[in-house]
Parts: C-alpha cells; structure tokens; sequence
C-alpha cells in the first residue's frame, strides 16, 4: 500500500488533501456560508463556466491584452537595453529613471489611462506595456553590462568591431538575464491584463469576475478563480520551456 | 639595424587605487627580435599580466610607449593571437567548440571549407580531435585552455602573446603543447611572448627570458638561452647549460642573485 | 574629498535624465487645452493644496497603516510557516505545488472574494493585503532554508549544534537573503492590494480618491492622486532596500569581495 502512495506525484497527493480541507472549510468553518464556495461549488462553478461563451470571449480577451502588450513591451525593451548597456554613462544616466517607472505599478496610473484611452483592449495593452517595458529594458542593459570582461578583452585582441561584440559576445551573455527579465514579465502580463479588467474597467476575465461577483454569483466568482491560477501556471511553464531551450548553457 | 617586432620604451603602468596609485611597472624596456620566442618569469603579483596587457594593446601605459614593428600601439595590433591566464572565461560557453575557434577566422575571407578544415587541423594539433561538437564548459578545464591554444594557432598569428597557457594540463600533455608551440613558431615565423610560472619550461622554450623583480617591477635581468633549436623534451632538458640557466634564472626570480 | 566628488558625479549622471523629464512635462503641458492632459503647473498647484499636508490624514494615513499591518501579519505568519516546511525534505514536496498555484493567481482577483466574505471595510483590506503577500514569503523562505548550503550544514553538523541551534544560526541567517527577495515581493504586492482593496471598497484611502476623481471628471485632483501614488510606491520601495542592506550586511560585503 505504501509503495503505491509513494508512487504517486506529490503534487497530486497535495492537491487532494488540500481540496478536502477547502472542502471542510467552506462548509463548516466560521466562514461558511452562502458567500463562501466549497471546493466542489468552485469546481462546478468553473465546469460551468467551461461551457459557457462568454467565459472563453473573456480569456481571449485577456490573453489577447497580456500576448499583444507582452509582445510590444519586449519589442522596444531589449534593443533599448542593448543601446542603453553599450556604454557606462547611458546605463548609469538611465538607470534611476528607469528604477523609478519599475517599481511604480501600473494600477497607479489607471486612473490616467482610463481617462486617456478609456476602459478597452487597448487600455490593457498600454498597461501591460507600462508594466514591462522599464524591468526588461534595465535588466537586459544590466546583462550586457555585465558581460564577462575577459571575454570582451579577448574579443579586443582578436580585433571584433563593437558590433561584433555586441552580438557575438555580449548580447548572448545577457540572455540569461533578458531570460529571467521576460519570464516575470509573462506573468506580469497575464496579472496586469486581469487587473486592467478588474480595476479599470477593460474587457476580459477582470471584468467578468467582477460581474460575477457583484451579480452574486459566488460559485462561478470562485470558478474563475481557479481558471486564472491555472492559465497562471501553464503560462509559467510555457516560458520556462522555451527557455531552457534557447539559453542551454546556462544551469550547466 | 632591423625593426624589433615588438618594442617596450620606458613603459610605466600606476593602477588607480582609492588612497592614491599601485605603482606597478617602472620604466620597463626590452626589445623582441622578430620570430623570437621570450619567456616573462617573475613572482606572483610583480606585474606579468599587466605587461602582457599592455603589448596586446588592451590598456595603455602610464608613460613610455610601445611600438609594434614600428607603429605606436593603440589598440590590438593586426596579426595578434592570445591565450589569456583565465582561459575559462575567454571561450564562449554559448558557442561550439568549433565555433569558437573559427569565429576569428570569419574575417580572414577564407572559404567556408578552408575554414573548416582549418578548425580540424588545430584541433588535432592540441590533440583535441572529435571536440568539434562540445560546448566549452562540457570539458575539463585543461581541454578548455587547448581549445584557447587551438583558436589562437587557427589564426595563423604572427604574433602570439600567451599569459601562463599550460598552467592546468597534466605534465605529458605539457610537453606535447610546449613542443607544438615550439612547432608552429618554425613553421609560420610567430614571435611570441609567453608568461610562466614554469622555469624549466621558460628555458626549454625561449630564445630569451625576461626576470621582472621589485616593486614597482622592472626588468632585473634578460638571459639569453644559448641552447641550439630544434630542442627535444629529452636531449635539451639533460643538457648541463639548460641546468646552468635554470639555476640562474630562479635565483634571479627569487632575489637571491 | 574624492569620494565625495565620485558620488556627485554619481548622483548628477542619474538626475539629469528626471530633471530633463520634468522639465519638459512642465514645459509641453504649459499651454495643455486637452481636459485630459493638464499643466504640470496647475497639477502641481492641486497637489499642494491636496496632499501638503491637508488630505493627509484622511486618505494616506490609513491606507499606509493598512499595508504595513497587513504586511506584518503576512510576515509573522509566512516566515514561521516557511521555516517548518522548508526544513522537512517532504513537506516541500507536498506544499509547494498548492503555494504555486495561489499565487499564480493575480492578487488582486482575491480582493472581490474578500469582498464577499468580510464586506467592504479595513478589515478586509487588511485580510486581503495580508494573504497575497504571504504567498511570495512563504515560497521565498521554503526555498531558502531549504537551499542551506550543504557545506556550511555539514559543518554546523560536525560541530555537534543541537538541532534548535542549527535552525537558528545556521538555516535562517543562510536564507535571510532569499526570504529578503520574498518580502520584497511581497511588499509590492502588499502596496498594489492596498490600491486595490480600496479602488474596489470604495470608501477611504488614496486609491479610492484616486479612482473616485477620476469617476467624477476630477482631472486635477486624479492627477495629484497618481503622481503621489507613484512616489510613494517609489520611496516605499527605497525604505524596503535601506532596511534589507542594513540587515543584510554581511551577505552584500561577502558579495563585494568575490
Ligand atoms: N585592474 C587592476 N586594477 C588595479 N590593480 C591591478 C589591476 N590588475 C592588476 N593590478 C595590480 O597590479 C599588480 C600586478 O598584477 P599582475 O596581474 O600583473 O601580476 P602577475 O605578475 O600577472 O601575477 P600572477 O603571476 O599571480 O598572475 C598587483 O599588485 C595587482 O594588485
Ligand atoms: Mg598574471
């Protein structure tokens, strides 16, 4: 019996227990009640949700504002991070500024944005961009900053121009940190686009879970819940995947 | 009077430190002899690389200059091969082995096949054939600096600058690069400048050894190694002179003469 | 003296930029028609009146006493919590994939279910601050102590330390810096919850006023709200540093060495 058990991932044991305990909770706990969903109504909840169109109009359109803004923000955050980490003063003169915008998250200036744009795709898409753009420029100027010395001097005495070095040498020494830069912006992206919704009004599964949720619809309140930490995880393993694959050299 | 290959005048180097400067090399001059072989020997911390870094033009001297077959150097001069002392980190771990060697060849407009055949010659000198494929950091790190040793041969040099390239191969190893050194110098006319911890290997090696001593370090002494080429592993390292000079020159290294 | 001038130097090659910046804005927006888009003149008159010091007390007080109590309580409960499974091999095992998947879930989605369970006032704000930060510390201490390195463990081992005292001297000193970057996490979130947890409670607070401003066509006064959110998230973020290089003096020097 033991060996069984043993046999059986982790993840699946904990995911059992911890439904059961949800379980528990939500119908006996001092919470319970009608606006607390068990882990079964949650799950129903999403099963129904499942079928239901205007669930998967909303995923698509979060997914649409985290993919396009994704996509924009990396577009313009790594060559600029190149142009900027090429030499030591334009690193270090950008550097505040660019601190500054990364620490300020983008549910501040959601207020402006609706003002500006109004509460659409487009909104989200800027906020998604706000969101990325000044961590992953930093972090990739970072990089190339960082590039082994050595090997730059090695570079030198074999007379590679600057272009060379820049992309022989320093940009895929910097793609370990433009890697890391443009994983915690996936996810950046998929949370900035909900909250964009959720917030500022924008279309998609922000939107629809405050609907549901001030429509007192609890179990499918809880349902998309679960959709959103799901898509969370599948988008975390898709980035880590085609990670490993492009920068193989590093985790030797 | 012929143009030396490479020309030292005076050359001092001050690193800046936070409480004023580390005053390294005071006015260091030598003279290399084109297609001659010079060994720098000296304690640890005296200033080797730093000299090695100035010839290959990746830092200027505080005073003096330097010339290179009469041109004043600026930066790397034309016909420059390097095995660095951390040769770990002068491959490129993104790269193939054979990549890394033919990336400097890319400019030379050789042919894609000559290129190619290029990379396996100087493979199969360092004794490194069937590497082709491998990342750097999947081999040991005596394997890595004859990768180093291998690109830097690829190149055809005519100058060939090399800081410590033997330090982590097993002696067998040693003798065998120490001799295809000694080989390519014969065959392409390189003047080289190699610095060793190794005295033997100094004296096996050099047309001249250059001592550096002091602080700040300048040239103490340069022997001449009277010893006639082509040398063998076995025959020169029994001859009484190689005794001789081995004797001198670590006396010198350690201050004692 | 010359280290004072190298940090002149310093502090002048990172303001430039911003004081172009400003400049500009103030300069651009000078004659600004667009009821959008105002002078950064007549933002900045607003923003005196505003936030020097008379909303103060109402809208940014109590917002900041709920992030730094809902904070703390995700602290007290994370670290502790981090510190007992991450020393058992299993229970990592076990935990880790359900503290993955909360917290893989945007926080801020966990606000309008907060909102059903405990209603609109402090005391859901505070629960909800409090449990989105505690994932990333959580996560960040399981992986610390779980990642000791193995030598110096060995070592504490070999000196005969009693478990207790392997816990305390050796583990937990040896994660602070990853629990450091959890908190940090955690910190942020903690601040964007706070903005939310108002946003969507309306009520109090300087998200609320913020959000509320704008509802009302505002213009100026949702101006001011933003740009004081932005400087408080930024220098926020500065006290959260000074206190993690002040606790972690001896991780930053060891860095400095190698
Ligand atoms: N980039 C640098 N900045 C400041 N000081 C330096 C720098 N590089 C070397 N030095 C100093 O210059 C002196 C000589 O260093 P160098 O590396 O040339 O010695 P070396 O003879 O090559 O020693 P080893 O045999 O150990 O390699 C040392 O005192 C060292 O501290
Ligand atoms: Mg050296």
């Amino acid at each position: 019996m033991p060996g069984i058990i043993r046999r059986i991932p982790a993840g699946v044991i904990s995911t059992i227990i911890a439904l059961l305990i949800w379980q528990l909770i939500g119908s006996f706990g001092p919470l319970a009640g009608d606006s607390f969903a068990t882990a079964s109504e949650a799950i129903a909840g999403l099963a129904s949700l499942l079928t239901d169109s205007t669930f998967w109009a909303a995923v698509g359109q979060t997914l649409q504002m985290a993919v396009i803004g994704f996509v924009i923000s990396i577009v313009i955050a790594v060559p600029l991070g190149l142009l900027i980490g090429l030499s030591r003063f334009s690193y270090r003169s950008t550097k505040f500024t660019f601190d500054f915008f990364k620490v300020i998250p983008p549910i501040v200036i959601i207020p402006i944005a609706i003002l500006a744009i109004g509460p659409n795709i487009t909104m989200g898409v800027v906020l998604v961009i706000f969101a990325n753009v000044f961590a992953v420029a930093i972090q990739t100027a970072y990089g190339v900053r960082d590039t082994d010395p050595v090997l730059l001097e090695t570079m030198r005495c074999y007379r590679f121009g600057i272009l060379q070095q820049l992309l022989y040498a320093r940009l895929p020494s910097a793609s370990a940190q433009i890697a890391v830069a443009i994983r915690l912006a996936a996810s950046a992206a998929l949370i900035v686009a909900v909250v964009a919704g959720l917030v500022g009004g924008a279309p998609g599964l922000g939107n629809l879970l405050m609907r549901l949720q001030s429509g007192g619809q609890v179990e499918k309140t809880y349902g998309v819940l679960l959709a959103l930490g799901i898509l969370g995880i599948l988008m975390s393993r898709l980035i880590v995947r085609g990670q490993r694959r492009i920068i193989f050299w590093s985790g030797r | 009077m012929t143009i030396p290959a490479i020309s030292i005048r005076d050359v001092t180097m001050d690193y800046p430190t936070p409480d004023g400067v580390n005053h390294v090399l005071d006015h260091v001059s030598y003279d290399v002899a084109e297609g001659h072989f010079v060994s720098i020997v000296g304690p640890s911390g005296v200033g080797k690389t730093t000299l090695l870094r100035l010839l290959t033009g990746l830092a200027s001297p505080t005073g003096g200059e330097i010339h290179v077959r009469g041109e004043r150097l600026t930066s790397s001069p034309e016909g420059l091969a390097v095995v660095l002392q951390d040769y770990t980190r002068s491959l490129m771990p993104w790269l193939t082995v054979a990549k890394n060697i033919s990336l400097p060849l890319r400019r030379a407009k050789m042919s894609r096949s000559a290129v190619q055949e290029r990379v396996q010659e100087s493979l199969a000198e360092v004794g490194l054939t069937g590497t082709e494929r491998s990342y750097p950091w999947q081999l040991s790190g005596g394997m890595q600096q004859r990768v180093s040793i291998a690109r830097a041969i690829a190149v055809r040099p005519s100058i060939l600058v090399m800081d410590e390239p033997f330090a982590s191969v097993d002696a067998q190893t040693r003798f065998d690069l120490e001799d295809l050194v000694l080989k390519v110098r014969d065959d392409f006319g390189i003047t080289t400048v190699m610095v060793t911890h190794d005295i033997d290997e100094a004296v096996y090696l050099s047309d001249e050894i250059v001592v550096l001593h002091g602080k700040p370090a300048a040239v103490r002494d340069v022997v001449k190694v009277e010893i006639p080429f082509p040398r063998s592993q076995m025959a020169t390292r029994n001859d009484h002179r190689f005794a001789e000079l081995r004797t001198r020159v670590y006396g010198m290294v350690r201050g004692l003469e | 003296m010359t280290r004072f001038w190298r940090w002149l130097l310093a502090v002048l090659i990172g303001a430039w930029l911003p004081i172009v910046f400003v400049a500009w804005w103030w300069n651009a927006s000078a004659e600004s028609t667009n009821p959008f888009f105002p002078p950064l003149s007549v933002i900045w008159e607003q923003f005196k009146v505003n936030w020097i010091f008379e909303l103060v007390p109402v809208h940014v007080v109590p917002s900041i006493r709920n992030l730094l109590i809902g904070f703390l309580i995700a602290v007290v409960i994370a670290i502790p919590a981090g510190t007992l499974i991450g020393a058992s091999r299993s229970g990592t095992r076990y935990v880790e994939p359900i503290v993955d998947f909360i917290r893989s879930i945007p926080p801020v989605a966990l606000v309008p279910i907060f909102i059903l369970l405990l209603g609109l006032d402090a005391q859901m704000r505070i629960t909800s601050i409090a449990f989105s930060a505690s994932f990333p510390i959580l996560l960040a201490t399981i992986e610390g102590v779980r990642s000791t390195n193995l030598v110096v463990l060995d070592t504490a081992q070999s000196f005969r330390l009693s478990p207790s005292a392997i816990l305390w001297r050796v583990r937990l000193p040896g994660a602070m810096p990853t629990v450091f970057s959890g908190l940090q996490v955690g910190f942020q979130i903690a601040f964007v919850v706070t903005i939310a947890s108002e946003v969507l409670g309306s009520g109090f607070g300087l998200g609320a006023f913020t959000l509320i401003a704008t509802d009302s066509f505002l213009i100026v006064d949702a101006w001011t709200g933003v740009v004081l959110l932005g400087i408080l998230g930024y220098l926020l973020n500065i006290v959260f540093d000074l206190v993690e290089r002040l606790s972690l003096r001896w991780y930053y020097g060891q860095k400095k060495l190698s």
